[in-house]
């Protein structure tokens, strides 16, 4: 980048105009090829994951993997690997509001769409693994001429309260931090009907102080209620094991372990997102090497982590006595999974301790490569949580292995693509990145 | 409607000064606007923040607590059963819910304060009418004024870009 930096978190020569005018370009202008060629390859993978769901509906679960052993297979991983993302994402946006972080500018608005997509994809894997989806709707208690009313004590239950408010408070969210810039876009409009649509999406937003005074309590308020919020929600997915009675997963720490997992798997997918975005629609100056850097620490940290709950999960196993946990640790490392579980280690774990170099900090493909490494090791985590213990089992009887079926595939690698469908819509329909906050960080640093 | 001055800054400090000015010499601020919350807009005595705070807070508190009710009336007397020996009223397990419901309720009330407060959704009004108020969602700040005489003096000095009259 020509040009001295204009802040730490800005290259080149940013002022507020050239905020407005990189940030909403790609909303006016016409999509290029790239673009529409990466719609239609990741529409083909909706279309596979739309196809497996419908043919596990007209089949039923039996078209997967699962047995009488391992009943939660890839939907379970799945669901709990995009709630963690989907959680990371909110999480990054309201921690970094909090904590007053002036990097949040450039990274919240792409960060929080990861949330809305990864949460909504998430909710459909324990609907379809129900054996009579048609039946979801037992979760919510509605007036009934049986009388029955649903379990409250089951975290299945909490599960389901847990999704469904976040999701919908995440959208709220969303929106409130989108008005300003959707009104940026109305009055940059170059068609009627452009500015027309924009116009009833940004609400009459017109800017006047009283707005922004009463908008800036809101966000604040909602930030700090999101960190409670976003931790509960995956300690609930946490809970959905640790209150069950098998081995592996029996364990206290699993709530807090679940929430830096989501914040680290999160974290990886915010980088793979923005080293896409910062050249795909030109925002080299706003989203900087030094956001790469911030974020590179952030894997680094979480990784150690990682690290630290994996020695805590062997040491309870090998210090509580528990045959059943015992058995359960040396099936881990011994069993039919253990290469499984030795790539997790090394995605989750040793990949990201390169970040304890400058030069590796500094390097886009050392970034992309070890993050998506660590979404490759949260998802095989997921996946072994679920088939070390329920392979395993208390007893041997129960040992049965998992052999995934190719609807579990379709569903898996549709997921991916179902994702990155609607990530790419995100990028040519709304500003990618928050120009309020952005204009924010500019006043901070007197550049406006 | 109020008859008003409008004057456009190019930037923060001049808009700033321009706010200063006018409190200082009782010039009427009708409202300021800009593409972000400046610090001169910040106002201690606006009690618009402090109201959507309450709204969130009570609809929060009250949506928890009225799904803690309903756990309760459910699960101890419209459908109470043995679970495993636990209480009817297992309250640390019946704290979850509410949790995340009142959650939700509190941002979405809160939401709906900011729309309140705000008069919003209000597609069309007045300052649009005004000839280059699209800049003051991008780069520009405009302060309304009372229209006067002085107003404009004091728009004129602050070096405003420009200054209209106009209908708000």
């Amino acid at each position: 980048m020509s040009g001295a930096p204009a802040t730490p978190w800005l290259d080149g020569p940013v002022d507020a105009a050239t905020v407005s005018a990189e940030v909403t370009r790609p909303v006016f202008a016409r999509p290029s090829r790239a673009w529409w060629i990466a719609l239609a390859i990741s529409g083909l993978l909706s279309g596979v994951l739309w196809g497996g769901i419908i043919y596990t509906f007209e089949v039923g679960v039996g078209a997967w993997g699962v047995n009488t052993s391992v009943v939660w297979g890839f939907a379970i991983a799945s669901y709990v690997y995009w709630i963690g993302i989907g959680n990371a994402g909110t999480l990054i946006s309201a921690l970094l509001l909090i904590t007053r972080q002036k990097w949040r500018a450039s990274v919240n608005r792409f960060a929080e769409a990861m949330t809305i997509f990864a949460v909504s994809i998430a909710g459909l894997f324990p609907i379809i693994h129900l054996g009579r989806p048609m039946y979801f709707y037992w979760l919510f208690p509605y007036v009934n001429f049986r009388s029955l009313w649903p379990q409250w004590r089951s975290a299945l239950i909490w599960d389901f309260w847990a999704i469904l408010s976040y999701l919908l408070f995440s959208i709220i969210f969303f929106y409130v931090g989108l008005i300003p810039d959707l009104a940026t876009v109305r009055d940059r409009a170059r068609t009627k009907l452009t500015a027309r649509i924009f116009g009833l999406l940004a609400l009459g937003w017109r800017g006047s102080l009283g707005h922004w005074r009463a908008y800036e309590r809101l966000v604040f308020c909602m930030a700090c209620m999101a960190v409670p919020l976003v931790c509960s929600v995956h300690s609930i997915v946490g809970l959905d094991f640790a209150a069950s009675l098998m081995p592996g997963w029996d364990e206290s720490i699993f709530p807090p372990y679940f929430v830096v997992g989501a914040l680290f798997s999160g974290f990886a997918v915010v980088v793979l997102l923005a080293a896409w975005l910062r050249p795909a629609l030109g925002l080299e100056n706003i989203i900087t090497a030094r956001h790469f850097e911030a974020m590179a620490k952030v894997l680094l940290a979480s990784s150690i982590v990682m690290g630290l709950s994996y020695c805590t999960e062997w040491f309870s196993a090998w210090y509580g006595g528990q045959r059943a946990d015992v058995q359960e640790l040396s099936f881990t490392f011994g069993g039919p999974y253990n290469w499984v579980y030795f790539t997790m280690l090394f995605c989750n774990v040793a990949a990201s301790q390169v970040f304890w170099m400058a030069r590796a900090r500094a390097s886009m493909a050392v970034l992309i490569t070890v993050a998506i490494l660590v979404n490759i090791g949260m998802w095989l985590e997921r996946i072994l949580i679920i088939l070390n213990t329920l392979s395993h089992g208390q007893l041997p009887s129960s040992l049965r292995i998992f052999d995934a079926t190719i609807v579990d595939f379709a569903i898996l690698i549709g997921s991916f693509g179902f994702f990155a469908f609607l990530m790419l819509l995100f990028s040519k329909l709304v500003p990618v990145v928050s120009m309020h906050d952005m204009r924010k960080l500019l006043s901070q640093e007197k550049l406006t | 409607m109020t008859a008003v001055v409008l004057a456009e800054f190019a930037c923060e400090a001049d808009f700033s000064r321009a706010m200063g000015e006018a409190r200082e010499k009782g010039v009427r601020i009708v409202d300021g606007y800009a593409p972000f919350l400046p610090e001169a807009g910040r106002d201690p005595r606006d009690r618009g923040p402090l109201l959507v705070t309450i709204a969130l807070a009570i609809a929060g508190f009250a949506a928890a607590g009225g799904f803690y009710l309903l756990e309760w009336w459910t699960a101890t007397l419209a459908y109470p059963f043995d679970s495993g020996g636990r209480p009817a009223n297992s309250w640390p397990a019946f704290i979850m819910a509410p949790f995340e419901f009142g959650v939700f309720c509190a941002g979405l009330f809160g939401f709906l304060a900011l729309l309140a407060l705000c008069g919003l959704p209000r597609p069309h009004q007045g300052l649009f009418a005004v000839e280059g108020a699209e800049r003051l969602s991008q780069d520009r700040y405009g302060l309304a004024l009372e229209a006067t005489d002085a107003a404009e003096a004091l728009a004129q000095r602050a070096g405003a870009l420009s200054i209209r009259k106009a209908e708000l």
